[in-house]
Protein backbone atom coordinates (compact mmCIF):
# COMPACT_ATOMS: atom_id res chain seq x y z
CA UNK A 1 0.00 0.00 0.00
CA UNK A 2 2.56 2.24 0.94
CA UNK A 3 4.46 2.37 -2.50
CA UNK A 4 1.01 1.75 -4.30
CA UNK A 5 -2.09 3.48 -3.67
CA UNK A 6 -0.78 5.88 -0.54
CA UNK A 7 1.90 6.90 -2.88
CA UNK A 8 -0.43 7.97 -5.88
CA UNK A 9 -1.36 11.85 -6.34
CA UNK A 10 -5.02 11.65 -6.20
CA UNK A 11 -5.19 9.27 -3.16
CA UNK A 12 -2.89 11.53 -1.27
CA UNK A 13 -5.32 14.28 -2.50
CA UNK A 14 -8.17 12.54 -1.65
CA UNK A 15 -6.77 11.39 2.22
CA UNK A 16 -5.61 15.43 2.62
CA UNK A 17 -8.78 16.99 1.20
CA UNK A 18 -11.30 14.85 2.04
CA UNK A 19 -10.89 12.92 5.15
CA UNK A 20 -9.07 11.97 8.27
CA UNK A 21 -6.07 9.57 7.46
CA UNK A 22 -5.16 7.00 10.54
CA UNK A 23 -3.26 3.90 10.42
CA UNK A 24 -1.87 1.28 13.03
CA UNK A 25 -0.63 -2.03 13.40
CA UNK A 26 -2.76 -5.00 14.29
CA UNK A 27 0.03 -5.85 16.78
CA UNK A 28 -0.33 -2.40 18.45
CA UNK A 29 -4.57 -2.71 18.96
CA UNK A 30 -4.64 -6.86 19.92
CA UNK A 31 -5.03 -7.58 23.52
CA UNK A 32 -1.15 -7.36 24.38
CA UNK A 33 -0.74 -4.25 22.02
CA UNK A 34 0.99 -1.34 23.26
CA UNK A 35 -2.16 1.13 22.55
CA UNK A 36 -4.18 2.59 25.51
CA UNK A 37 -7.64 0.57 26.35
CA UNK A 38 -10.05 3.12 24.73
CA UNK A 39 -8.17 3.64 21.36
CA UNK A 40 -8.50 -0.17 21.41
CA UNK A 41 -11.74 -0.34 22.05
CA UNK A 42 -12.38 2.11 19.43
CA UNK A 43 -10.67 0.86 16.37
CA UNK A 44 -12.57 -2.94 17.69
CA UNK A 45 -15.83 -1.34 17.50
CA UNK A 46 -14.57 0.20 13.97
CA UNK A 47 -13.58 -3.08 12.92
CA UNK A 48 -16.66 -5.15 14.02
CA UNK A 49 -19.04 -3.29 12.95
CA UNK A 50 -17.74 -3.72 9.20
CA UNK A 51 -18.06 -7.23 10.28
CA UNK A 52 -21.37 -6.93 11.03
CA UNK A 53 -22.39 -5.26 8.11
CA UNK A 54 -20.53 -8.12 5.99
CA UNK A 55 -17.99 -5.31 4.62
CA UNK A 56 -15.21 -7.11 2.36
CA UNK A 57 -12.58 -6.47 5.08
CA UNK A 58 -9.88 -9.04 6.93
CA UNK A 59 -6.81 -7.71 9.00
CA UNK A 60 -5.25 -5.37 6.60
CA UNK A 61 -8.07 -3.11 5.37
CA UNK A 62 -9.20 -0.14 5.02
CA UNK A 63 -12.21 1.06 6.90
CA UNK A 64 -14.67 4.21 6.40
CA UNK A 65 -16.07 5.99 9.04
CA UNK A 66 -18.10 9.08 8.71
CA UNK A 67 -17.57 11.83 10.44
CA UNK A 68 -19.82 10.20 13.40
CA UNK A 69 -17.50 7.45 13.82
CA UNK A 70 -20.10 5.30 12.38
CA UNK A 71 -18.60 2.67 9.63
CA UNK A 72 -19.65 3.29 6.26
CA UNK A 73 -17.94 1.05 4.03
CA UNK A 74 -14.17 -0.79 3.65
CA UNK A 75 -11.80 -2.83 1.16
CA UNK A 76 -9.46 -5.62 2.23
CA UNK A 77 -5.84 -6.26 0.54
CA UNK A 78 -4.86 -6.50 -2.23
CA UNK A 79 -8.54 -6.36 -3.31
CA UNK A 80 -7.68 -2.45 -2.43
CA UNK A 81 -4.68 -1.78 -4.82
CA UNK A 82 -5.68 -5.05 -7.51
CA UNK A 83 -6.16 -2.84 -9.39
CA UNK A 84 -4.54 0.02 -7.60
CA UNK A 85 -6.91 2.54 -8.65
CA UNK A 86 -9.86 0.60 -6.55
CA UNK A 87 -8.17 2.67 -3.08
CA UNK A 88 -9.35 6.13 -5.07
CA UNK A 89 -13.02 4.65 -5.83
CA UNK A 90 -13.35 3.62 -2.35
CA UNK A 91 -12.51 6.66 -1.14
CA UNK A 92 -14.47 8.85 -4.69
CA UNK A 93 -17.38 6.68 -3.26
CA UNK A 94 -18.06 8.20 0.41
CA UNK A 95 -16.82 11.61 -0.96
CA UNK A 96 -19.62 11.78 -3.19
CA UNK A 97 -22.09 10.39 -0.82
CA UNK A 98 -20.99 12.15 1.73
CA UNK A 99 -21.08 15.33 -0.61
CA UNK A 100 -17.45 16.27 1.34
CA UNK A 101 -16.27 19.50 1.09
CA UNK A 102 -12.66 20.00 0.15
CA UNK A 103 -10.29 21.54 2.44
CA UNK A 104 -7.06 21.81 3.89
CA UNK A 105 -5.27 18.65 6.06
CA UNK A 106 -6.13 18.77 9.71
CA UNK A 107 -2.33 18.22 10.49
CA UNK A 108 0.93 18.79 8.96
CA UNK A 109 2.47 15.68 7.13
CA UNK A 110 5.49 14.70 8.70
CA UNK A 111 8.42 12.06 8.22
CA UNK A 112 6.56 8.54 9.83
CA UNK A 113 9.63 6.73 10.64
CA UNK A 114 11.42 8.89 13.36
CA UNK A 115 14.18 7.94 15.46
CA UNK A 116 12.47 6.90 18.73
CA UNK A 117 12.22 9.38 21.71
CA UNK A 118 15.18 8.75 24.31
CA UNK A 119 16.67 10.31 27.36
CA UNK A 120 19.85 10.32 28.58
CA UNK A 121 23.27 9.22 27.40
CA UNK A 122 22.07 6.71 24.62
CA UNK A 123 23.52 6.55 21.40
CA UNK A 124 20.23 5.87 18.75
CA UNK A 125 21.25 4.61 15.19
CA UNK A 126 19.47 4.58 11.92
CA UNK A 127 20.12 1.25 9.88
CA UNK A 128 18.02 1.01 6.21
CA UNK A 129 18.63 -2.06 4.28
CA UNK A 130 17.99 -1.91 -0.13
CA UNK A 131 17.84 -4.27 -2.19
CA UNK A 132 20.08 -4.73 -5.14
CA UNK A 133 17.10 -4.20 -7.51
CA UNK A 134 14.42 -2.92 -5.09
CA UNK A 135 11.60 -3.08 -7.92
CA UNK A 136 11.81 -6.85 -8.32
CA UNK A 137 12.42 -7.64 -4.17
CA UNK A 138 9.58 -8.33 -2.17
CA UNK A 139 9.05 -4.48 -0.90
CA UNK A 140 9.62 -2.05 -4.26
CA UNK A 141 11.38 0.67 -0.89
CA UNK A 142 14.03 0.01 1.73
CA UNK A 143 13.41 -1.01 4.91
CA UNK A 144 14.24 0.43 8.54
CA UNK A 145 15.32 0.02 11.69
CA UNK A 146 16.13 2.12 14.75
CA UNK A 147 18.49 1.21 17.53
CA UNK A 148 19.12 2.21 20.60
CA UNK A 149 22.32 1.65 22.90
CA UNK A 150 23.01 2.29 26.19
CA UNK A 151 25.93 4.05 27.27
CA UNK A 152 27.21 0.61 28.69
CA UNK A 153 26.57 -0.92 25.42
CA UNK A 154 28.49 1.95 23.14
CA UNK A 155 31.49 2.71 25.27
CA UNK A 156 32.52 -1.18 24.04
CA UNK A 157 32.88 0.57 20.77
CA UNK A 158 35.41 2.83 21.97
CA UNK A 159 38.93 1.27 23.03
CA UNK A 160 39.88 0.49 26.12
CA UNK A 161 42.90 2.98 27.38
CA UNK A 162 45.83 2.74 25.07
CA UNK A 163 44.07 0.08 22.75
CA UNK A 164 44.45 0.51 19.07
CA UNK A 165 43.00 -3.06 18.11
CA UNK A 166 40.24 -4.61 19.64
CA UNK A 167 36.44 -6.60 19.04
CA UNK A 168 33.57 -4.33 20.03
CA UNK A 169 31.43 -6.43 22.65
CA UNK A 170 29.86 -9.44 21.49
CA UNK A 171 26.20 -8.93 22.50
CA UNK A 172 26.83 -5.07 21.64
CA UNK A 173 27.88 -6.50 17.63
CA UNK A 174 25.13 -8.75 17.31
CA UNK A 175 22.35 -6.42 18.46
CA UNK A 176 23.08 -4.16 15.25
CA UNK A 177 24.06 -6.84 12.92
CA UNK A 178 21.25 -9.03 13.55
CA UNK A 179 19.35 -6.54 11.75
CA UNK A 180 21.35 -7.03 8.40
CA UNK A 181 19.14 -8.40 5.74
CA UNK A 182 16.64 -7.01 3.33
CA UNK A 183 12.64 -6.71 3.29
CA UNK A 184 11.13 -9.98 4.50
CA UNK A 185 7.29 -10.99 5.95
CA UNK A 186 7.49 -9.02 9.03
CA UNK A 187 4.68 -9.73 11.11
CA UNK A 188 5.18 -8.38 14.54
CA UNK A 189 7.67 -5.68 16.04
CA UNK A 190 10.31 -8.78 17.18
CA UNK A 191 11.24 -9.44 13.77
CA UNK A 192 15.01 -10.51 14.63
CA UNK A 193 13.83 -13.31 16.98
CA UNK A 194 13.90 -15.97 13.70
CA UNK A 195 17.49 -14.77 13.08
CA UNK A 196 19.60 -17.76 13.98
CA UNK A 197 23.39 -16.29 14.09
CA UNK A 198 26.59 -17.84 13.42
CA UNK A 199 29.02 -14.91 13.30
CA UNK A 200 28.30 -11.19 14.65
CA UNK A 201 31.88 -9.48 15.00
CA UNK A 202 33.21 -6.05 14.41
CA UNK A 203 36.60 -5.32 14.84
CA UNK A 204 37.61 -1.64 15.68
CA UNK A 205 40.85 0.06 14.86
CA UNK A 206 41.57 3.57 16.68
CA UNK A 207 43.36 5.54 13.66
CA UNK A 208 43.29 8.25 15.64
CA UNK A 209 41.66 9.96 19.07
CA UNK A 210 39.14 10.96 16.86
CA UNK A 211 38.37 8.63 14.38
CA UNK A 212 37.59 4.45 14.80
CA UNK A 213 37.55 2.41 12.07
CA UNK A 214 35.15 -0.82 11.95
CA UNK A 215 34.93 -3.83 10.17
CA UNK A 216 32.37 -6.37 10.62
CA UNK A 217 31.54 -9.56 9.32
CA UNK A 218 27.68 -11.45 9.55
CA UNK A 219 27.15 -14.95 8.47
CA UNK A 220 23.23 -15.71 9.51
CA UNK A 221 20.19 -17.84 8.68
CA UNK A 222 16.69 -16.00 8.62
CA UNK A 223 13.28 -17.74 7.07
CA UNK A 224 11.54 -15.19 4.67
CA UNK A 225 8.21 -15.64 6.65
CA UNK A 226 7.36 -15.53 10.40
CA UNK A 227 5.82 -18.69 11.65
CA UNK A 228 6.40 -21.00 8.79
CA UNK A 229 8.26 -23.71 9.45
CA UNK A 230 8.24 -25.14 5.97
CA UNK A 231 9.91 -22.46 5.09
CA UNK A 232 13.66 -22.72 5.19
CA UNK A 233 16.10 -20.37 6.81
CA UNK A 234 18.08 -18.49 3.99
CA UNK A 235 21.40 -17.79 4.68
CA UNK A 236 22.54 -14.25 5.21
CA UNK A 237 25.84 -12.91 5.06
CA UNK A 238 27.22 -9.44 4.72
CA UNK A 239 31.15 -7.76 5.50
CA UNK A 240 30.90 -4.40 6.88
CA UNK A 241 32.80 -0.90 6.87
CA UNK A 242 32.20 2.16 8.86
CA UNK A 243 33.55 4.99 11.50
CA UNK A 244 33.03 6.58 14.14
CA UNK A 245 34.21 10.03 15.68
CA UNK A 246 35.13 10.46 18.76
CA UNK A 247 35.43 13.38 20.73
CA UNK A 248 35.54 14.00 24.95
CA UNK A 249 34.91 10.11 25.06
CA UNK A 250 31.25 10.61 23.41
CA UNK A 251 30.21 8.76 19.82
CA UNK A 252 29.66 11.97 17.65
CA UNK A 253 29.28 10.53 14.23
CA UNK A 254 28.77 6.69 13.22
CA UNK A 255 28.69 5.49 9.78
CA UNK A 256 28.77 1.88 8.40
CA UNK A 257 27.82 0.64 4.79
CA UNK A 258 27.76 -2.86 3.82
CA UNK A 259 30.78 -3.98 1.39
CA UNK A 260 28.85 -6.90 0.31
CA UNK A 261 25.72 -8.85 1.63
CA UNK A 262 23.87 -11.28 0.27
CA UNK A 263 19.88 -12.83 1.55
CA UNK A 264 20.11 -16.18 -0.17
CA UNK A 265 22.14 -14.99 -2.90
CA UNK A 266 20.27 -12.13 -3.40
CA UNK A 267 22.60 -8.92 -2.94
CA UNK A 268 21.51 -6.10 -0.97
CA UNK A 269 22.97 -3.21 1.09
CA UNK A 270 22.92 -1.96 4.72
CA UNK A 271 23.66 1.66 5.70
CA UNK A 272 24.00 2.43 10.02
CA UNK A 273 24.14 5.75 10.71
CA UNK A 274 23.61 8.26 13.37
CA UNK A 275 20.25 10.40 12.95
CA UNK A 276 20.77 13.05 10.21
CA UNK A 277 18.14 15.80 11.09
CA UNK A 278 15.18 13.29 11.45
CA UNK A 279 13.38 13.96 15.05
CA UNK A 280 11.45 12.09 17.63
CA UNK B 1 56.52 -22.26 -33.43
CA UNK B 2 56.84 -23.66 -30.26
CA UNK B 3 59.13 -20.57 -29.46
CA UNK B 4 56.23 -18.44 -30.16
CA UNK B 5 53.48 -20.14 -28.21
CA UNK B 6 55.65 -20.19 -25.33
CA UNK B 7 55.93 -16.30 -25.84
CA UNK B 8 52.01 -16.07 -26.15
CA UNK B 9 51.59 -18.12 -22.74
CA UNK B 10 53.98 -16.39 -21.17
CA UNK B 11 52.75 -13.11 -22.44
CA UNK B 12 48.89 -14.10 -21.68
CA UNK B 13 50.01 -15.03 -17.93
CA UNK B 14 52.02 -11.77 -17.13
CA UNK B 15 48.66 -10.29 -18.31
CA UNK B 16 46.48 -11.75 -16.59
CA UNK B 17 48.13 -11.78 -13.26
CA UNK B 18 49.03 -7.63 -13.73
CA UNK B 19 44.80 -7.66 -14.07
CA UNK B 20 44.26 -9.97 -11.25
CA UNK B 21 46.59 -7.35 -9.30
CA UNK B 22 44.88 -4.28 -10.43
CA UNK B 23 41.59 -5.79 -9.47
CA UNK B 24 42.40 -6.53 -5.84
CA UNK B 25 44.34 -3.39 -5.24
CA UNK B 26 40.97 -1.57 -4.39
CA UNK B 27 41.26 1.55 -2.29
CA UNK B 28 40.37 1.24 1.20
CA UNK B 29 37.32 2.77 2.61
CA UNK B 30 37.39 6.15 3.53
CA UNK B 31 34.59 8.35 5.69
CA UNK B 32 33.52 10.36 2.66
CA UNK B 33 33.29 6.68 0.40
CA UNK B 34 30.76 5.62 3.33
CA UNK B 35 28.95 8.45 3.97
CA UNK B 36 28.33 8.24 0.12
CA UNK B 37 27.54 4.61 -0.12
CA UNK B 38 25.46 6.00 2.79
CA UNK B 39 23.15 8.23 0.97
CA UNK B 40 22.62 5.90 -2.10
CA UNK B 41 21.12 3.21 0.53
CA UNK B 42 18.66 5.51 2.49
CA UNK B 43 15.08 5.91 1.27
CA UNK B 44 14.69 8.64 -1.65
CA UNK B 45 11.89 10.83 -1.24
CA UNK B 46 9.66 9.17 -4.39
CA UNK B 47 9.89 5.92 -1.99
CA UNK B 48 8.86 8.14 1.05
CA UNK B 49 5.78 9.82 -0.49
CA UNK B 50 3.65 7.87 2.17
CA UNK B 51 5.26 11.19 4.24
CA UNK B 52 3.14 13.51 2.21
CA UNK B 53 -0.15 11.95 3.96
CA UNK B 54 -1.41 14.15 6.77
CA UNK B 55 -1.59 11.06 8.86
CA UNK B 56 -3.40 11.87 12.35
CA UNK B 57 -1.19 9.75 15.06
CA UNK B 58 -4.26 8.45 17.39
CA UNK B 59 -8.13 6.93 16.43
CA UNK B 60 -9.25 9.04 18.52
CA UNK B 61 -7.92 12.05 17.72
CA UNK B 62 -9.51 11.48 14.24
CA UNK B 63 -12.91 10.43 15.07
CA UNK B 64 -12.92 14.13 17.04
CA UNK B 65 -11.13 15.62 13.77
CA UNK B 66 -13.65 13.76 11.93
CA UNK B 67 -16.51 15.15 13.87
CA UNK B 68 -15.42 19.21 14.39
CA UNK B 69 -14.34 19.15 10.37
CA UNK B 70 -17.46 17.04 9.29
CA UNK B 71 -15.11 14.36 7.60
CA UNK B 72 -14.93 11.00 6.79
CA UNK B 73 -12.07 9.01 8.64
CA UNK B 74 -10.09 6.42 6.24
CA UNK B 75 -8.50 3.45 9.01
CA UNK B 76 -5.97 1.86 7.94
CA UNK B 77 -4.96 -1.94 9.41
CA UNK B 78 -1.96 -3.87 8.45
CA UNK B 79 0.20 -6.57 9.94
CA UNK B 80 4.20 -5.26 10.78
CA UNK B 81 5.44 -1.42 10.99
CA UNK B 82 4.18 0.28 7.26
CA UNK B 83 6.29 3.26 8.18
CA UNK B 84 9.80 1.55 8.36
CA UNK B 85 9.02 -1.27 5.74
CA UNK B 86 9.54 -3.77 7.80
CA UNK B 87 5.82 -5.05 7.16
Amino acid sequence: MRTGPFAMDDVIKQLNSYYVPFYVANEDWGAAGKLPADEKAEIRRIVNEAHEAKLNVGSVSLYIAGPDGKILDGLRVPQAYTPVQNTGALLQKTIDQLKAKEGKPLVKPAPQSVPPRVEGDVLVLHVVAREDNQRESWQSYPAENWLTFSKAEWTTFLPAAGAKSYAVDAAVAKKLLTFFYPGTEDTHSDQVDRNVIETAAIQAKALSSSLIQLEATLKMTRPFYPGHPEHKPVPTEASAVGFIDVQGGKITGFKMVTSRATFGGKKFAVAVASPKGERP
Amino acid sequence: MSRILAFALLAQWAGSTLLAASQDKTEPPTPTWVEGRILEIRPTPAERKFDTIAWVPSIKEALRLAKQHSRPVMMFTYDGQMQTGRC
